[in-house]
């Protein structure tokens, strides 16, 4: 049951604010972030994580759990997404999906939604690694704002994101229930010469400011 | 202490000497050889014949007559006393007759150089006080209070005897600020006596100074009972500044005792609670001036609940760098009544953030009708009914740890060598001789207590409620455990947490020591209680004595790096650092051992440098409290403190993250406690390395 999957955290507190969350991570991606921490998910050349090993987890564990995130990755391209939601669905859990927004997923079927705004949509392969059709990437910002929970997130990654590209994502977002800018980590990166430092937190507050212009909240991880 | 050249009306043998010497003397004095003060110091302090002691005291002045020595001095004299004591085989005399110092070079390092024994103790001339005055107060204890056998089996690392140090003090000490609040500041031999306050500055100045008043006569931490419920009284009408700059003043001024003995801190708890506590709702309220209020303390839960709101407030700002408090350390309760407190779920997002934000939380669960008070590392006490009669004057609730004495338990799985029944024997020996080591300290303290005013202990018999301040009745003696993943690793094979079945003979130790800690306890008539020992310097000690003398099987099972030196034995009853665990397993597993420990036990989440929601925390200690048997819960964060740019950062680094200066510190929990990691001694720093924090993982 259930190949593909590429990593699991048991317990995170940091990846569903509000939420005790098991994190299932999928392998395979469509996009080559160049600022990517979780490549060798990208590359898919991880060993699978046994699937047991997560279901005796959660017989023993699940009392804890209140949701679990579905990561990678680019999850909604998992060959198994809709019946590994199912399957959560029916132990209780609620999901949380993580997306770069580039498919035709129906995300209806999950509880929240966490959607990549990664760059300003003139930029986007800079940021993505790939061409990306931006229709698609629009469609799903306006998908996901008719969901009851989602947040939009931007990796503010020096030299693909700064304030301009925030009030262009802006733009994009205006009235988004919930946007959080994310710290970039230097240290493993898909892209070598992304082995950069990261904005200082001062920078990260101007953009902040601006964020909140268009947005109804901005929450900034990571600082 | 006695020493030669001091004038004494002792027995004179009457022969003069003619040895043209001039003795340098401990009263810093040089005064003419005289042989008679051998003579006296032998009758004085030992058990020696008159013969016996002339005829030694002849003996020396005929070797320093032919030793052709240029400076003399009284110690020497006295070493060289005992070398012929030892040739005429009176090896009882030369043991009584024992000099206690420090060799030279040792005192040399230890002004120059820095304690590692207690993270909490920076380098200063009252910190090297404080080491000088331990070391021989260490001697005095392993050669006076304690038997041979005792002293032998501490040496040897058998057992480890927590603060010889401090061996005139008891462990450490639990009570309620009622006592302040209805007497005043009343200290035996103070110059002066306060009245009972009637502000609450005056009434946190006079806890403060009552604290450091206790640290003097207290080996270990100082803890205070449902803090601010009986602060409440003093706070109606206060506005929200007040409120906070008196938090402010609270947490600083604890904070900030690195001032007072040894240059150490006073490991100080608050008991915290969002609700009025079950046992303290009836209770009549003392407010300003010491006066009875008419009301009940449950008439106060809008100030009580101000108050801690303020304190958490101060806790979540930090100092003025940013950094947590290392002290005084807010001991949380958690309650069924809390959850049915309004309210509970914003303060628990509060306590949570701090949690997360700073570390400062301890989470501690009172389950069903359980009421604890919790005073250091980990240590509490469970009230029990004539404690809950206490209550009803709170200012007679004073408890007190004696001591505190840790089995080895590695050590016993090596000298069993797989038998079960051999291991079980073992431990049986060592908690006899635990319990004859808490008798012979109670002895020893008791005969300080019977000087009373005039003793060394005064300020524990003041009495001014009818009863001596230090209620020996209550006192508890602590049985602490170290290594018990090393034991099980030995004697089965696996560490706790790779097999169920390793955890469960783990379990099966641990419920054994209970019972039988019981059982010897009520035979000598001892509240004999097990804990989790803290075990800050003692699991490098015993890890670096096994390593010596059992040294095939410990090297098997001793974790940290052997090439460094930077070794130790898991914590009591803790699973292995470095497994990779997550925190549910964690706190699921460790707790089982919880309620098998009375005196108070932890959990520690070891989060490094990432910073988890505040509402995710508190969704974790909700199911914590209600879906396990863990006892007590910290979340511990680790900070770089830039000592150029004086910013902090999280995670331990190098360098500052913000202007790329080495000259930083790290922090981060040492054992119980927040503290700077360059004070830590070499096992704590190869834990440190091996701590699992809870990354994710693939």
């Amino acid at each position: 049951m259930f190949e593909g999957i590429k990593g699991f955290r048991e317990a995170s507190f940091l990846d569903w604010d509000g939420k005790v969350a098991s994190v299932i991570f999928i392998g395979g991606c469509n996009f080559r972030c160049p600022f990517c921490q979780n490549y060798p998910l990208v590359f898919n050349d991880v060993p699978d994580y046994p699937f047991s090993s997560i279901q005796s987890f959660f017989e023993e564990n699940g009392d804890f759990i209140d949701g679990v995130v579905i990561t990678g990755g680019e999850p909604t391209m998992y060959k198994d997404i809709e019946e590994l939601c199912s399957f959560l669905k029916g132990k209780g859990f609620e999901i949380k999906l993580d997306t770069n927004g580039s498919t035709d997923f129906d995300y209806s079927t999950v509880d929240y939604v966490a959607m990549d705004v990664k760059a300003s949509l003139e930029h986007y392969e800079r940021a993505a690694g790939v061409k990306v059709n931006t229709e698609r990437i629009k469609n799903s910002i306006k998908k996901v704002r008719a969901l009851k929970e989602y947040e939009f997130r931007t990796t503010v990654v020096p030299g693909i994101v700064d304030e301009r590209s925030i009030e262009s994502i802006g733009k994009e977002i205006e009235g988004a229930k919930l946007w959080a800018l994310q710290q970039f980590q230097g240290e493993h990166v898909l892209d070598e010469r992304f082995k950069i430092r990261p904005y200082e937190r001062d920078k990260i507050m101007r953009m902040k400011d601006i964020a909140e212009s268009y947005v109804g909240e901005v929450i900034v991880r990571g600082i | 202490m006695l020493e030669y050249g001091k004038e004494k009306n002792g027995e004179k043998d009457g022969d003069a000497t003619d040895l043209a010497l001039f003795v340098r003397t401990s009263d810093e004095e040089i005064r003419e050889w005289n042989r008679n003060k051998i003579y006296e110091a032998l009758v004085r302090e030992t058990t020696i014949s008159k013969d016996a002691a002339r005829i030694i005291s002849q003996e020396v002045e005929k070797l320093i007559g032919e030793l052709n020595i240029k400076v003399l001095t009284a110690p020497l004299i006295r070493e060289l006393t005992n070398v012929k004591l030892l040739e005429y085989g009176l090896e009882d005399i030369r043991k009584q007759h024992s000099r206690l110092g420090v060799p030279l070079y040792d005192v040399k390092n230890i002004i120059l150089s820095q304690n590692k024994e207690n993270a909490n103790v920076p380098h200063g001339p009252e910190a090297t006080n404080l080491t000088l005055a331990e070391s021989i107060k260490k001697q005095y204890a392993l050669t006076e209070v304690f038997s041979q056998e005792v002293a032998d089996a501490h040496m040897r690392g058998d057992v480890h005897l927590h603060d010889l140090g401090m061996v005139d003090r008891p462990y450490c000490s639990g009570q309620n600020i009622e006592y302040i609040k209805r007497f005043g500041l009343h200290l035996p031999g103070a110059l002066s006596i306060a009245k009972p306050a009637k502000h609450p500055e005056v009434l946190i100045e006079q806890i403060i100074k009552f604290s450091a008043a206790l640290q003097g006569t207290f080996a270990g931490a100082i803890g205070w009972d449902a803090f601010n419920v009986f602060m409440a009284p003093y706070l109606v009408g206060v506005d929200d500044t007040r409120m906070k700059q008196l938090a402010q003043i609270l947490i600083f001024e604890f904070a900030q005792q690195a001032v007072a003995r040894g240059g150490q801190s006073i490991f100080s708890d608050l008991n915290l609670y969002w609700e009025i506590p079950k046992h303290f709702e009836d209770v009549p309220a003392i407010g300003p001036g010491g006066k009875f209020t008419g009301n009940t303390y449950a008439d106060y839960l809008e100030e009580s609940q101000r108050f801690v709101k303020a304190l958490f407030e101060v806790y979540r700002e930090g100092d003025a760098m940013g950094r947590p408090f290392f002290f005084p350390k807010p001991d949380t309760h958690i309650t069924e009544k809390f959850f049915n407190t309004e309210g509970h779920e914003e303060f628990l997002n509060l306590i949570c953030d701090v949690a997360a934000d700073k570390g400062n939380t301890y989470f501690i669960f009172d389950r069903g009708s359980t009421a604890k008070i919790s005073e250091c590392c980990r240590l509490s006490f469970n009230l029990d009914e004539k404690d809950l009669a206490d209550a009803k004057e709170p200012w007679k609730m004073r408890y007190s740890a004696m001591q505190n004495v840790t089995v080895n338990l590695p050590r016993i799985a090596y000298r069993a060598n797989g038998d079960d029944s051999k291991l079980f024997g073992e431990l049986s020996s060592a908690l006899e001789l635990v319990a004859r080591a808490h008798m012979q300290k109670k002895a020893f303290i008791s005969g300080l207590l019977s000087a009373g005013m005039a003793g060394p202990l005064a300020l524990l018999t003041m009495d001014l409620d009818g009863e001596q301040y230090y209620r020996m009745h209550r006192a508890t003696f602590l049985v602490g455990m170290l290594g018990l993943n090393e034991m099980v690793q030995y004697h089965t094979g696996y560490q706790m947490h790779e097999s169920k079945e390793a955890l469960k003979f783990g379990l099966k130790v641990i419920a054994y020591m209970k019972k039988e800690v019981e059982r010897i306890g009520k035979e000598n008539n001892l509240r004999m209680v097990l804990e989790q020992t803290p075990a800050e310097s003692t699991a490098y000690r015993l890890a670096k004595l096994d390593l010596k003398y059992y040294p095939l099987q410990a090297s098997s099972v001793v974790k940290g790096s052997k090439e460094r030196g930077e070794v130790y034995y898991t914590n009591s009853t803790y699973f292995n650092v470095s497994a990779p665990m997550d925190p549910i397993s964690r706190v699921k597993g460790e707790g089982l051992f919880h309620p098998l420990i009375e005196a108070g036990a932890l959990s520690h989440v070891w989060l490094g440098e990432s910073k988890p929601s505040a509402e995710s925390l508190a969704s974790f200690v909700k199911k914590s409290f209600y879906n396990t048997q863990n006892a007590q819960i910290a979340f511990s964060p680790e900070f770089t403190s830039c000592l150029d740019c004086g910013k902090v950062s999280r995670g331990l680094s190098e360098k500052c993250s913000y202007c790329g200066s080495e000259n930083v510190e790290g922090i981060t929990r040492v054992t119980g406690f927040f503290s700077k990691v360059n004070s830590w001694n070499k096992g704590k720093l190869g834990e440190l390395k091996d701590r699992y924090r809870n990354y994710g993982h693939f």
